[in-house]
């Protein structure tokens, strides 16, 4: 299978410590891909990195669907990427439902002007996210974790082959943590699209991902099956706190406190 | 208020806002109902029947002149420098994702007004003074972004508080420039900062601020979509495909364009550009597919209120029409600062 972004010998680094060195990885259709790391180690900018959005695009060679990322046309590769950021502005008050709609921009024409199946897909988008009775209100009336919800709502109006999540479960509830969790695993599994999020929980990334990038700071990453990845030692190392893993009904878990 | 928020809401219309029937049919009573006051309200009120009449080229000649030669070119000024305003408010407040933006508060005005007003005191023929302005207040945009840049990372709030600094060192700068002015021209100079459409300063500048207006909501209007986009921020445009640095510098250009326009005609008419848009998003959203023209027509046919109670207020004398607009402005502003809670206008 080709994979949908391939990543060769890329060097980052953050204004105060190297992020990776020389990494390289081939993200397939059907995997969904955590990264895990301490705060501020570089989760975000590396994901933003992958989306094209850094200022200084970086020297090694980043490939979606084989070709290189500069080469392609914005709005194209739009239609095959889409990033979720953490900090959203909330902009001037468009509604629940115009928000999500702005995920279809890259699908319409130069004036915008949305057909029946755009609105059916934001529609869609809006209830899995469970915004669907909400979707005349200002989108700055929402809570943060509604606001969260629509920035979700929004990337899957999009409807790209592959998703950069940066901590899309961020200020959920427990309900929608899982519901999202588990209808990005199924976009993987049923609709073969890529997923790779930015996430804090070792148990939500040992339940719902199938590979991980563990970034330790200082350059040192660990690439790899989340289950071999994704021990209470590594995890130990990676927090600077101790973790241990225990069963449970559903799996294993990883405790911290 | 909703009992059950997943049943009747379910079925409720996707876009919450008036049909674009009824946004049309209302626009246009608005634009015709501002006209009509607009000619018939001055330092003589003409009833309608003589109105019309004056309009068929009939009846007295007298009233015949004040109509053709004062009321309509009057009247399309004002149209054209409000709705230069609140289009370039609208464009202003999109760029910065400031709901506070607008010329006048962030400078932009005071840049067109400096360089007009220094080229008027050294007698510069009247194209240069307009160019001299628009040169103003683009060189007041990029100062004001530099100005940002230099001090930190560009945000909105920083970008708003740098804007704010730089109206007032510029307004000192017009006080200044002011002093200095020779007194017989100093009662124009000042009538005209005031923000009137009095003191225009001829035919050819009127004539283009019209065409100006018209051309710049078409030449933007398919960027519209792009605009709402830019709306979640530069990051998210670019991630949704939008190429924002050219969207922003053509955005800036005619929003620069727009403000010196409007400052070469009337000076400094303030809250316009802060006013009307928000009225705007209060009635039909913050699409930019119709923000942008109905601001445009909702800010000329403001203006043309405004100014049709200017000059019949205390006739035969004429006020200032920023004085006015400020007079509805302020607690029309306070008024949207009131409702910000509910409908999350001014929330940031």
């Amino acid at each position: 299978m080709n994979p949908v972004l391939e990543v060769a010998h890329l060097d980052l680094a953050s204004p105060h410590d190297t992020i990776c060195r020389n990494l390289s990885l081939r993200i397939l259709p059907g995997e969904v891909w955590g990264i895990l790391g301490p705060n501020g180690v570089g989760k975000s900018t590396l994901l933003k990195t992958l989306a094209g959005l850094s200022r200084r695009p970086p020297a090694a060679s980043i490939r979606l669907d084989g070709q290189p990322l500069e080469h392609w046309p914005r709005r194209a590769r739009a239609r095959r990427m889409a990033i979720l950021l953490q900090d959203n502005e909330p902009g001037l008050p468009l509604t629940v439902f115009e928000t999500a709609l702005l995920g279809r921009h890259p699908h319409l024409g130069l004036w915008g002007r949305p057909h029946y199946a755009d609105l059916r897909r934001t529609l869609a988008a809006l209830r899995i996210t469970g915004l669907n009775g909400q979707r005349q209100n200002p989108s700055q009336a929402l809570s943060a974790g509604e606001s969260q919800r629509l920035a979700v709502a929004l990337i899957l109006a999009q409807d790209p082959a592959l998703y950069l999540l940066d901590e899309p479960t961020t200020q959920l509830d427990l309900h929608y943590q899982r519901r999202l969790f588990e209808h990005f695993v199924a976009l993987a599994r049923w609709h073969h699209k890529a997923v790779v999020m930015a996430l804090h929980d070792p148990t939500a990334a040992i339940r719902f991902t199938t590979r991980v990038l563990l970034l330790f700071g200082g350059g040192r990453i660990l690439l790899g099956e989340s289950r071999s990845c994704l021990t209470p030692d590594h995890l130990t190392t990676l927090y600077g706190t101790p973790v241990v893993a225990a069963d449970s009904p559903r799996g294993l878990v990883f405790d911290v406190f | 208020m909703e009992v059950n928020p997943s049943g009747d809401r379910e079925r409720s219309p996707l876009f919450a806002h008036p049909p674009l029937s009824l946004l049309i049919a209302g626009t246009a009573c608005i634009v015709a109902g501002s006209c009509v006051a607009g000619l018939m309200l001055g330092g003589v009120a003409l009833p309608l029947p003589t109105l019309l009449e004056a309009l068929n080229h009939r009846g007295p000649a007298v009233i015949q002149t004040i109509v053709w030669r004062l009321r309509i070119p009057r009247m399309l000024l004002a149209f054209s420098v409000g709705g230069l305003l609140a289009l370039s408010g609208a464009l202003l407040q999109v760029l910065l994702r400031n709901p506070l933006a607008d010329p006048y508060v962030l400078g932009v005005s005071g840049g067109a007004a400096v360089a007009a007003l220094l080229s008027f005191m050294t007698g510069l023929p009247l194209y240069w003074v307009m160019g001299n302005a628009f040169l103003g207040a683009a060189l007041a945009t990029a100062l004001l972004l530099f100005l940002t840049r230099l001090t930190g990372p560009i945000t909105p709030v920083r970008l708003l508080l740098t804007g704010i600094i730089m109206a007032s060192g510029l307004s000192a700068v017009v006080t200044l420039l002011l002093a200095l002015s020779p007194e017989p021209t100093l009662h124009t100079l000042l009538f005209w900062l005031m923000g009137s459409l009095a003191y225009s300063p001829g035919t050819v500048a009127a004539g283009m601020s019209l065409p100006v207006l018209i051309a710049a909501i078409l030449a933007l209007w398919p960027f519209a979509g792009e605009l709402n986009v830019l709306l979640r921020g530069v990051e998210t445009a670019q991630s949704l495909g939008v190429h924002t640095g050219r969207l922003t510098l053509g955005v800036y250009l005619f929003a620069s364009l727009c403000t010196a326009l409007a400052v070469t005609q009337a000076g400094m008419i303030g809250f316009v550009g802060l006013i009307v848009p928000h009225l705007v998003r209060m009635t039909v959203g913050a699409d930019h597919r119709k923000l942008l023209p109905l601001a445009g027509l909702w800010g000329g046919s403001l203006l043309v209120a405004a100014d049709a109670l200017a000059r019949s207020l205390l006739a035969p004398r004429q006020l200032p029409v920023g004085v006015l607009t400020a007079f509805l402005g302020v607690p029309l502003f306070l008024l949207l600062l009131a409702r910000s809670n509910r409908t999350g206008i001014l929330r940031s």
